[in-house]
């Protein structure tokens, strides 16, 4: 079971909502992930249209929502956007994502430690989004975050744990849920992430740009249980050279 | 009495409530948080909560995403 605040996860798979063909195909999708936490986003509401319904079917679903402050450039844009989104689905969790520049996505350090600070201090539960790097997740830590979010490589690239690397060291060294999040693009990535220690992913493109999100759900939500029952397990050292499996004996040697 | 909503100008009859506005421009409550003049006004005073001449509505949307 994972513990984040004052919740419990038995799922280690948390999904987005983002990128569907449309909601009752993103519903089908969650269900078939056991998925218990899914993030959504804000937006300023377009008057002259009827936006899809999507969190009918989430609250139907029974799923926790995790809200993001994603559009805010600056750390102020992402407190106003956190209090919108506690206002509108009366939950303080938040995931903190800061990200201005358009084209990597990449979440900006700074505003997103000066905005976690102030979001913590009024009473959110912050899991804030990163770049996976050890020093700022610490930092992230020390003013309350309830968990932290490296990255493994940009939103939607699908391209797997290129920090991988860095992961390590922030598994090693937190005292919060490590969430990978970001790049996660096959399974194979999310055994990945789950064999390296990580306490749970996040994936949304993966899913919901599959021709079968249901079918791909269904993968990752397998490859995750899979990782974690090896971390659990214990993984076999590796090594540079061969380790036999079977004594080398000279069983075709004629005897003397 | 002008408003804007979402930044397009609205003619509304005398004071109305939050509540009262969001009836008329026939918007779905669910999910929604409100600012006026940049200020969050919490649900549990749209009812109370009346607009002002040259009030700035913007409604907000909980969506899809990652």
């Amino acid at each position: 079971m994972l513990t984040i605040a004052d919740k419990t996860f038995e799922s280690r798979l948390f999904s987005g909502t983002g990128k569907f063909a449309n909601p009752s195909l993103m519903a089908d999708a969650i269900l078939a992930s056991g998925t218990q936490l899914v993030t959504m986003a804000m937006k300023r509401v377009d008057l002259n249209r009827r936006d899809d319904d999507i969190l009918s079917p989430l609250i139907k679903a029974g799923v926790n929502l995790l809200p993001n402050t994603s559009g805010a450039c600056t750390a102020d844009e992402a407190l106003f956007a956190a209090r919108l989104a506690r206002e509108a689905l009366g939950t303080n969790w938040v995931k903190l994502e800061i990200h201005p520049d358009p084209k990597y996505l990449m979440p900006d350090p700074i505003e997103t430690l000066k905005a976690a600070e102030q979001l913590v201090k009024d009473g959110f539960v912050v899991l804030p989004y990163i770049h996976a790097d050890p020093v700022l997740a610490k930092r992230l830590e020390q003013v309350g975050c309830q968990a932290v979010m490296p990255l493994g490589a940009p939103i939607g690239s699908n391209k797997g744990l290129k920090t991988r690397d860095f992961l390590e060291i922030i598994i090693e060294q937190a005292s919060v849920p490590v969430v990978v999040d970001a790049g996660v693009g096959a399974p194979s990535h999310a055994a990945e992430a789950m064999e390296l220690g990580a306490d749970a992913v996040l994936v949304n493109t993966a899913i919901a740009v599959s021709p079968q999100p249901v079918a791909m759900a269904q993968a990752f939500q397998q490859a995750v249980q899979a990782g974690r029952i090896a971390y659990e397990a214990g993984l076999g050292a590796t090594s540079h050279q061969a380790v036999a499996s079977s004594p080398l004996t000279a069983f075709l040697d004629e005897p003397a | 009495m002008r408003l804007t909503i979402n930044g397009e100008a609205r003619e509304v009859d005398g004071q109305i409530s939050v509540a009262e506005l969001l009836e008329e421009i026939e918007q779905d409550v669910a999910g929604v948080a409100i600012a006026i003049n940049r200020n969050i006004t919490p649900q549990a005073e749209w009812l109370t909560t009346l607009l002002n001449e040259g009030d700035e509505v913007v409604l907000f949307r909980a969506i899809a995403g990652g």
